[in-house]
């Protein structure tokens, strides 16, 4: 195990910001911590790294306790914050190669390490720059070499694609993958489920600093009743017809709204087919059809009762 | 390696437009500023004899004749008297006053009164003279109060001595209220070092900055890069130091007295005492930024203030009413020991001040360390 959080408390006064938090990360894992904004990812990231005080728990890292002295672990891990942690008076070389001079004393070593880490995020062209020159997407890539610079075993990256064009976010999401290949280990935190689906292999869904459900991605779409959401276009359909479709067997529910007819429906064989059936033998006419597998929104939104993105 | 991580913050300090320009412009500025609002207010060359007229309006005919006296021995050089003083009733000084024919004139009693029609050098001068003879005289009737008979022994003897005052003083080295004000301005510039101390212990404290986050989960150890970004940061002020001093002696024209080693044996002292203020603020005061450094410069402006950085009367005031401020001020103990240097040929008061200077650092050293160690935070 590579990482064990077992029991976690933290407290802010009387707000409960982790509340018995359990999770455990296997080596070779990208583990994702999807949650809303305030749901205690950060903090959890906070207490692993043994920055914030908690109030109760264990926390393990390489199969030891940690601490704010437990220098032999620190070594091994990679942080990438959500905010970029850099400096403004270095060039984008020098930073890189101070970060890396932390945890590395040989100078050939952390020449070489930082040559690696600056072709890892394509910013070749961009050595002599100074980090208030970059955009925002070259400048989270900075913040990600000065994090993986020292090649960790273990890489935290805490919502490192916020504010960040799309071009960026790909290349990130990639150089993630890239380095689990390479053997690291990943926890990654977001609240953009996409992302968490596309890269993740296991998954710990947060709310209100507790992990509500986890799993991969399978198992987690697995837990709810929801099979598949049909959308169908349609411009004249009666309230009566909705109630009709709504009683259509393994329908869970229908909602119309703005042309657009959202239908929930359980696990099963046929289930657009009927209701395209239905609207044929009642001459509802529609246009666009399509239909979509449960997504993680789905997932926290069946078990919390309301949207990831609130 | 340890080398390049002070390589490294050496540059970050020096690329900081906003450090550079406090740290290095702003005292050379000050400096200038001080040379031209005070020399020429205590120049003595351009200063002539003043016209006042003397009333006297009490019967105590030794009290009375011994300001007359105090007034008239007053000079500006030797063959220049101070004043001219005219001895009238109060209806003729006041019309004399009224028709610019005198400065001020002065109504003796149980305590001096000074008129003046004006503000302005001459009649500041008048004032301040009165404020240092009623002080004078104070301290006469203090001590007579105490010991009846030591007017009988020489008493007033003594305070007119001045020769008996200046037994102490360096043969080269003459009086000069100017001075206080650029060796506080100098002490102050030391003390500022506290700005960089905050700044250091900001970078590497998780809850402050998320560089400093990045910091605290690599393997190095804490108090080890404190040590050496404050070391920069004491190789960068240093720097500033030197400008400044440079700038006071050879442009300005400032003695210091003779003893560099000592002078900058005080600097030294000054400084880390300065950057360990800006630590331990940091370290123990759990607020914003901004208000950490408000209280850091607060502490610094009100030391070089009761030092007499814009009062120079301060200075006498705080040794008079509360001496025990003398000790604690940093910026006094170091003013002081630039004072010390150029009065005094012994070092006994230098090294008094430098051994509660270095006392008060390592207190602060310790202080910092158990704030700083092993350290957690309750809220990022």
């Amino acid at each position: 195990m590579i990482v064990k959080v077992d029991g976690l408390v933290k407290r802010y006064g009387r707000l409960v910001a982790l509340d018995y938090l359990n999770f455990e990360v296997k080596e070779g894992e990208i583990f994702g911590l999807l949650g809303p904004n305030g749901s205690g990812k950060t903090t959890a990231i906070n207490c692993i790294l043994s920055l914030l005080k908690y109030d109760k728990g264990t926390i393990e890292i390489f199969g030891k306790k940690m601490g704010p002295d437990k220098y032999d672990i620190k070594r091994d891990i990679g942080i990438i914050m959500q905010n970029v942690a850099v400096f403004d008076e270095l060039t984008v070389y020098e930073n890189i190669y101070y970060f890396c001079s932390l945890y590395i004393n040989d100078k050939e070593k952390i020449k070489e390490y930082t040559e690696e880490a600056i072709s890892f995020v394509s910013l070749e062209e961009y050595k002599k720059f100074y980090p208030k020159k970059l955009s925002g997407g070259l400048l989270r890539r900075l913040n990600i070499a000065c994090g993986i610079v020292h090649k960790p075993k273990l890489i935290i990256l805490d919502e490192p694609t916020v504010a960040v064009d799309p071009q960026s976010r790909n290349k990130i999401l990639e150089g993630i993958k890239l380095l689990n290949e390479q053997g690291a280990t990943v926890i990654y935190t977001s609240h953009y489920m996409e992302e968490v689906e596309q890269i993740c292999d296991k998954i710990a869904i947060i709310d209100k600093g507790k992990v509500v459900a986890q799993g991969t991605k399978d198992e987690l779409k697995a837990m709810i009743s929801i099979g598949e959401k049909i959308t169908i276009e349609t411009y004249q359909i009666t309230e009566e017809q909705i109630m009709i479709i709504r009683e259509l067997p393994n329908v869970i529910s229908v909602i119309y709204d703005n042309n657009q007819l959202e239908i929930k429906s359980g696990r099963g064989k046929n289930n657009l087919l009927q209701v395209l059936h239905y609207m044929e033998n009642n001459k509802i006419a529609f246009g666009k059809v399509f239909t979509q597998l449960p997504t993680l929104n789905d997932v926290f939104l069946e078990i919390t009762g309301k949207e990831l993105r609130d | 390696m340890l080398f390049h991580l002070y390589k490294s913050r050496l540059k970050c300090l020096f690329k900081n437009k906003e450090n550079i320009f406090w740290s290095y412009l702003f005292p050379v500025a000050l400096a200038a500023l001080f040379y031209f609002a005070f020399t020429n207010v205590y120049s003595s060359s351009d200063l002539k004899t003043i016209n006042i007229a003397f009333v006297q309006d009490v019967e105590d005919e030794n009290a009375t004749n011994l300001m007359k006296e105090v007034l008239e021995g007053a000079k500006i050089s030797d063959d220049l008297p101070l004043f001219n003083v005219k001895y009238s009733d109060i209806q003729e000084a006041s019309k004399a006053l009224e028709e610019d024919e005198i400065i001020a004139y002065i109504v003796s009693g149980e305590e001096a009164k000074v008129y003046v029609k004006n503000n302005g050098l001459k009649q500041t001068i008048v004032k301040s003279f009165m404020d240092s003879y009623k002080r004078a005289a104070y301290t006469i009737q203090s001590i007579l109060i105490k010991n009846p008979a030591a007017i009988s022994q020489g008493l007033l003897d003594d305070v007119m001595d001045y020769k008996s005052y200046t037994t102490e003083v360096k043969k080269d080295a003459e009086p000069d209220v100017v001075l206080i004000y650029f060796y506080s301005l100098l002490a102050m510039c030391c003390l500022m070092a506290a700005n960089w101390g905050l700044e250091e212990v900001t970078n590497i404290q998780g809850n402050r900055s998320s560089r400093g986050a990045r910091i605290n989960v690599s393997p190095i150890h804490k108090m080890k890069l404190l040590l050496i970004n404050m070391l920069a940061a004491f190789t960068s002020h240093a720097g500033s130091i030197v400008l400044v001093i440079l700038f006071m002696k050879k442009v300005l024209g400032i003695s210091f007295g003779n003893n560099l080693p000592h002078l900058i044996l005080a600097c030294i002292v000054g400084s880390l005492l300065g950057l360990f203020i800006g630590v331990t603020v940091g370290v123990w005061v759990n607020k914003s930024s901004g208000v950490q450094g408000a209280i850091t410069t607060s502490i610094i402006m009100f030391g070089a203030f009761l030092s007499g950085m814009m009062f120079v009367d301060m200075k006498y005031l705080v040794a008079k009413k509360v001496p025990i401020l003398q000790y604690i001020n940093p910026v006094n103990l170091v003013s002081d020991s630039f004072y010390s240097l150029y009065y005094y040929d012994d070092f006994n008061r230098f090294n008094l001040n430098i051994t509660i200077l270095l006392i008060m650092t390592v207190i602060l050293c310790v202080v910092s360390y158990l704030g700083l160690r092993r350290r957690t935070y309750a809220s990022i």
